[in-house]
């Protein structure tokens, strides 16, 4: 009796989260609550049966894209604050998200056929994507320091596994360490550098951090300065900016190539949102202050990235080099700070998804041997074996060195112009004038390409033959490459509303 | 809490951190490292409920559970791959692994 009485008393002072809430974060929840359901799937599934986890895992991803294109139209130009300013809900994170979701679908659809011809079949490959896939769809619609350290957390933890996914493989095991290793390192200078903004600020939320920024112009603490800097410093670690891209290469090469094609493209993009909702949108106010140092990040990784490419034996490296130098120039779109910079690497990013998923798809779909046949010399004649296949790479390479009408082009021509549009008439020069180096190391992988192969008559084919629903996959995002680069009004249509989304409840100057 | 304690919480987080970051760098051993690195997330911890407390709000506090939970589960994933290294190596040295070059 008495403790009905106590707990009617108690009942409504337990706050449960309104239903509205959980809503809005349903594409995210529906991937994280697929991760768990798989883990415990993979217990009961025999081996052989392990491709079923794949089409479940594909399921999983299907529903998550279906309610975050439903979300694009329900949420219009709003930007909600959910659980009290942790998350947003706007289209700028469902923007986000499509891209994640995109890189997620093409390496799940392509991994089964992959990872039983590597032997590496396990089922736990499927959660971890989907784990790694949630947290970066969480970090794209972060809205407070807190659940961006957490999602960063997330969706590392389950990278670094990834990498090590060659269990029996020394290079892979040492790829999943060294990016452990370096990956916390950087974790720990990120959340130094949250602790100073939130103790100089008084606030985790990026809403209430902008207002003390934008109130206290006069007097700006060295402290936060600081903190802000270190910010700056562990999310250009994991977009691999170029003072901090030392881990990107070998990570690259050791991880197995389904993990090397999945997080050389959606880390950059969840690591952007991050970036671009903090540096780009809350500490504009503060501008002057680190222009500096991102515009001479993004000029050494620029640098940096398109040198060392040129003498790259290996595709895999060399794409890890290129996508520095591809990081460079997007963070010219965040030195450069106008908000028509913001949709530039919107557009950018989804031109970097497609491109650089295709070359490494490509290679998925042949891939043999430990090395996954990833080096130059082992990719020599695939032109002649499997047209098809280098076709599709060959452009997504050509994209990638920024060839109109491609995707890619219109991805560099963006954020080029919003640099001279701002002013920053250098930057812009230097990112053309590095890109012209980028054509050389693109070019030479299609010329090996289509060289002639040099195998004796009657000796095993270096390569596996495509499997056919994988080779259609990737003909579709190489499809994506060209529809998308013709059609580029629709993605910049696009990306400018996110961007707008972006801003409404932090005006930008 | 008086302003003095406050600098001085905050001048050892830092120096901890300071300590921390130099162990990653300079040392040889992965335990040793990721003992460093734990090194420099528990600094972080220290200069977060310092902060809460001097500018009392509870954020610093929550942040600071938080990083303790994102610490274990760093924690469990790192020593799995450091058994599975010195099973393979046999060694646990990270000079010696450098299979991969430019």
């Amino acid at each position: 009796m008495i403790l009905a009485h106590m707990l009617a008393a108690a009942l409504p002072a337990l706050q449960f989260p309104s239903g509205g809430d959980v809503v809005h974060l349903l594409p995210e929840l529906i991937v994280g609550g697929g991760f768990i359901i798989t883990m415990i799937l993979d217990t009961f599934v025999p081996p052989s049966k392990r491709t079923w986890l794949a089409v479940w895992s594909l399921g999983v991803l299907l529903a998550a894209a279906a309610v975050t294109v439903s979300d694009w139209i329900t949420v219009g130009a709003q930007q909600i604050s959910v659980y009290a300013d942790s998350f947003s809900y706007d289209r700028f994170g469902l923007f986000i998200n499509c891209l994640i979701l995109l890189a997620a679908l093409f390496v799940i659809a392509l991994s089964p056929s992959y990872l039983e011809r590597q032997k590496i079949h396990h089922g736990e490959f499927y959660s971890l994507i989907l784990a790694a896939t949630a947290g970066m769809m969480f970090l794209g619609s972060s809205e407070s320091l807190m659940m961006v350290f957490l999602s960063i957390e997330v969706l590392s933890l389950a990278l670094y596994l990834l990498s090590g996914f060659r269990r029996g493989n020394a290079k892979s095991q040492e790829a999943g360490f060294k990016y452990f290793l370096m990956g916390g390192f950087a974790s720990a200078i990120l959340l130094m550098g949250m602790a100073l903004v939130y103790g100089e600020t008084g606030h985790t939320q990026l809403p209430a951090i902008a207002q003390v920024v934008a109130s206290d112009l006069q007097s700006v603490d060295p402290l936060l300065l600081t903190g802000i800097v270190l910010v700056f410093v562990g999310l250009g670690f994991k977009v691999s900016a170029a003072p901090f891209h030392m881990w990107t290469p070998d990570v690259y090469e050791g991880a197995p190539l389904a993990v090397t094609a999945f997080m050389s493209v959606a880390t950059k993009v969840a690591a952007f949102a991050a970036i671009l909702r903090i540096f780009s949108v809350v500490l504009t106010p503060l501008y002057t202050h680190w222009e500096v140092a991102v515009s001479a990040i993004s000029i050494l990784s620029m640098l940096i990235g398109n040198l060392v490419a040129l003498r790259q034996t290996n595709i895999k490296r060399m794409l890890a080099y290129s996508g520095i130098a591809q990081a460079g120039y997007m963070l010219i779109g965040v030195a450069v700070s106008g908000s028509a910079a913001i949709a530039g690497v919107l557009v950018y990013l989804a031109a970097y998804t497609l491109s650089t998923f295709g070359v490494l798809a490509g290679v998925m779909l042949v891939a043999k041997g430990d090395d996954d046949s990833s080096s130059y010399r082992s990719l020599r004649g695939l032109g002649h074996a499997h047209p098809y296949v280098a076709a599709m790479m060959a452009l997504s390479l050509l994209s990638l060195a920024g060839f109109p009408p491609l995707l890619g082009f219109w991805g560099k021509f963006f954020v080029f112009a919003s640099a001279i549009q701002n002013g920053q008439i250098a930057l812009a020069i230097w990112g053309v004038l590095t890109s012209a180096i980028s054509i050389f190391y693109y070019i030479r992988v299609i010329l090996i390409l289509y060289s002639p192969q040099e195998a004796e008559k009657g000796a095993p084919s270096p390569w596996f033959a495509p499997a056919r629903a994988g080779a259609v996959v990737v003909g579709l995002g190489v499809a994506a490459t060209v529809v998308l680069g013709v059609f580029v009004p629709v993605v910049y249509h696009l990306a400018l509303s996110a961007r707008d989304a972006l801003l409404v409840r932090i005006a930008a100057p | 809490m008086s302003t003095g304690d406050f600098q001085f919480l905050l001048f050892l987080g830092t120096l901890l951190f300071m300590i921390g970051a130099t162990g990653v760098l300079i040392r040889r051993n992965p335990l040793v490292i990721f003992m460093s690195v734990e090194l420099m997330l528990n600094s972080v911890n220290l200069i977060l409920v310092a902060y809460g407390r001097a500018l009392n709000s509870l954020a610093g506090q929550i942040f600071a559970f938080m990083v303790i939970v994102v610490a274990a589960a760093e924690v469990v994933v790192g020593l799995a791959m450091v058994t599975r290294i010195f099973r393979a190596e046999h060694t646990l040295d990270v000079d010696r692994l450098d299979e991969m070059k430019d």
